[in-house]
């Protein structure tokens, strides 16, 4: 559940929110884009080194219209959506996403 | 292919090197910045150096990585795939012979970041590409340097729709430099440090080794900003032949001028590139449960510094009035010695406003809530009243032992005179 979505300055002229979600982002999200046709997921696990780090990710579609940023266990995800007509369906589809996570 | 994973980053020394050429993480800001910076002293015929500098790096480079491998096919895919890794953008080579050719792409880092900062532009501002071609072509097809010519017809940063880069066989249209000198590295220091629960070391080795996803356009949009991880010595070599020429029109007024540009361009360095840094999810995730106090702020971001290839930063200070930074092997010392031999004043330029860069985002912007990284919340924090200054009070590339910098909160200087910047000797 997206708790307060906040619009960020993008100086690569893109639209940029961070969302503050009501539960910490677990695996729950990453399930959402697990379809590797569709969307190239890039995570990384640094713990070996820093124990109290936490797995950072990257989502992005085939199609390059949005990157989500994150990490498992924080709050809040960025995601930055490039501009074009089909912005705000992109942005509605992933909001929804975000608001069925618990 | 390529892949930067097949060269280890030296935690030694802090430097990644690719066939024997140091790369360095920047981003678009600093990229553009640089080059405009550059440009703008319209007295002093740029261009040749820009592209020349690129091709010089590139050619020493390919040299070295293509030595084993005679098939040209597989030379080129090579030269594609370094370049889009470095967040260059996307190149084709398939239509280039060893007579030149053409080379069309919609994806140019130095095009589309140029675009992005500054808006349409004159004429093209692709150089470092131009000249990466240059060099690639020279490399692929085992010809001399001095005898490729290369030039940009058509540029994204102007409206068009691609990017047109033109190469061919004759002499050299752009400037070749002096060889190099062999690298010196200087042994890394034990210096007492205060005390942090920042783990300095773990973070520079989780934030070297973390991927930076390059997008279907070659580019890597990370932190913010488009980041690339490119040569050392092209930025090296842009600034001090620029600093020559200033210096050759105007004398020691002429190296005050590039100077405040060049620390200028790490003030941008600083704001956009480690502020993009400083309010990710990356550093929330990596950096921040380590972070209590700002002074851990600066040591964290340090760890950062020390995985971008710039050479070893150590704090042997930090307050929030002031902190000393003392680098050993920063790149600007090690590529100025191999060019130009030691120094007769300070030149570690990027250092000295990178340094001051953030105490300013540490201790005056508030980078800890996140502030939006607005080119109005630059100006206010870079030129407004009261901020950090930094000041070079060692150089490597002078023959001292280490790079230092010192960086203290002051007052609005009267009179518009710079205090930033000052060398360690002159």
């Amino acid at each position: 559940m997206i708790r307060e979505a906040e619009k960020v300055y993008d100086c690569l002229h893109r639209e940029r929110y961070r969302y503050t979600l009501a539960s910490a982002v677990d695996e729950a999200l990453l399930g959402q884009y697990a379809d590797t046709t569709a969307f190239r997921v890039s995570v990384y696990d640094a713990r070996h080194l820093l124990p109290q780090a936490r797995v950072t990710f990257q989502i992005q579609p085939q199609d390059g219209s949005f990157l989500i940023n994150g990490a498992l266990g924080l709050d809040y995800v960025t995601i930055t959506y490039l501009r074009g007509t089909r912005m705000e369906a992109t942005r509605a589809a992933q909001e929804a996403i975000l608001a069925r996570l618990p | 292919m390529f892949d930067f994973a097949d060269f280890p980053y030296d935690f030694a020394t802090n430097r990644l090197v690719v066939g024997s050429e140091p790369m360095v993480l920047h981003c678009h800001h600093y990229n553009c910045f640089l080059q405009r910076s550059i440009q703008d002293a319209e007295y002093i015929d740029s261009a040749p150096i820009l592209v020349g500098a690129a091709a010089e790096v590139v050619f020493a480079q390919l040299t070295n990585l293509l030595a084993r491998n005679p098939d040209v096919p597989a030379r080129k895919a090579l030269v594609e795939s370094l370049y889009r890794a470095c967040g260059l953008g996307l190149i084709d080579l398939r239509a280039v012979t060893d007579r030149g050719g053409q080379v069309r792409t919609r994806s140019t880092h130095y095009s589309i970041g140029w675009k992005e900062k500054f808006g349409i532009s004159r004429g093209p501002v692709a150089f470092f590409s131009t000249g990466f071609l240059a060099g690639a072509l020279a490399a692929i097809y085992g010809l001399p340097l001095s005898g490729i010519q290369a030039r940009q017809t058509a540029c994204r940063s102007t409206g068009a729709d691609e990017d047109v880069f033109v190469l061919g066989r004759g002499a050299a249209n752009f400037t070749i430099f002096q060889p190099r000198q062999n690298t010196v590295l200087i042994p890394v220091g034990e210096d007492a440090e205060p005390p942090t629960s920042v783990d300095r070391a773990a973070i520079t080795r989780a934030v070297a080794e973390m991927p930076l996803p390059v997008n279907s356009e070659g580019l890597i949009p990370a932190f913010g900003v488009y980041v690339t991880r490119i040569y050392a010595n092209y930025y090296n070599r842009i600034s001090y032949a620029f600093e020559r020429e200033m210096t050759a029109l105007a004398g020691r007024e002429g190296v005050e001028v590039a100077a405040s540009l060049f620390i200028e361009a790490g003030h941008v360095c600083a704001f956009f590139t480690l502020g993009g840094i400083m309010v990710s999810p990356e550093w929330d995730a990596l950096t921040l449960p380590m972070l209590k106090t700002r002074e851990d702020w600066f040591h964290g971001i340090t760890a950062w510094w020390n995985a971008c290839g710039y050479g070893t930063a150590k704090v042997l200070d930090v307050s929030p009035t002031g902190a000393t930074v003392r680098i050993y092997n920063d790149y600007e010392s090690v590529g100025y010695r191999r060019m130009y031999g030691t120094a007769d004043h300070g030149i570690s330029y990027l250092v000295t406003g990178g340094w001051a860069g953030v105490m300013n985002l540490i201790y005056l912007g508030d980078i800890h809530k996140k502030p939006d990284l607005t080119p109005e919340f630059y100006d206010r924090l870079f030129k407004g009243g009261r901020a950090f200054q930094g000041r070079m009070t060692a150089c490597q590339a002078m023959g001292d032992p280490y790079t230092e910098i010192r960086a203290e909160l002051a007052e609005a200087a009267q009179g518009g005179r710079r205090l930033e910047g000052a060398p360690a000797s002159a």
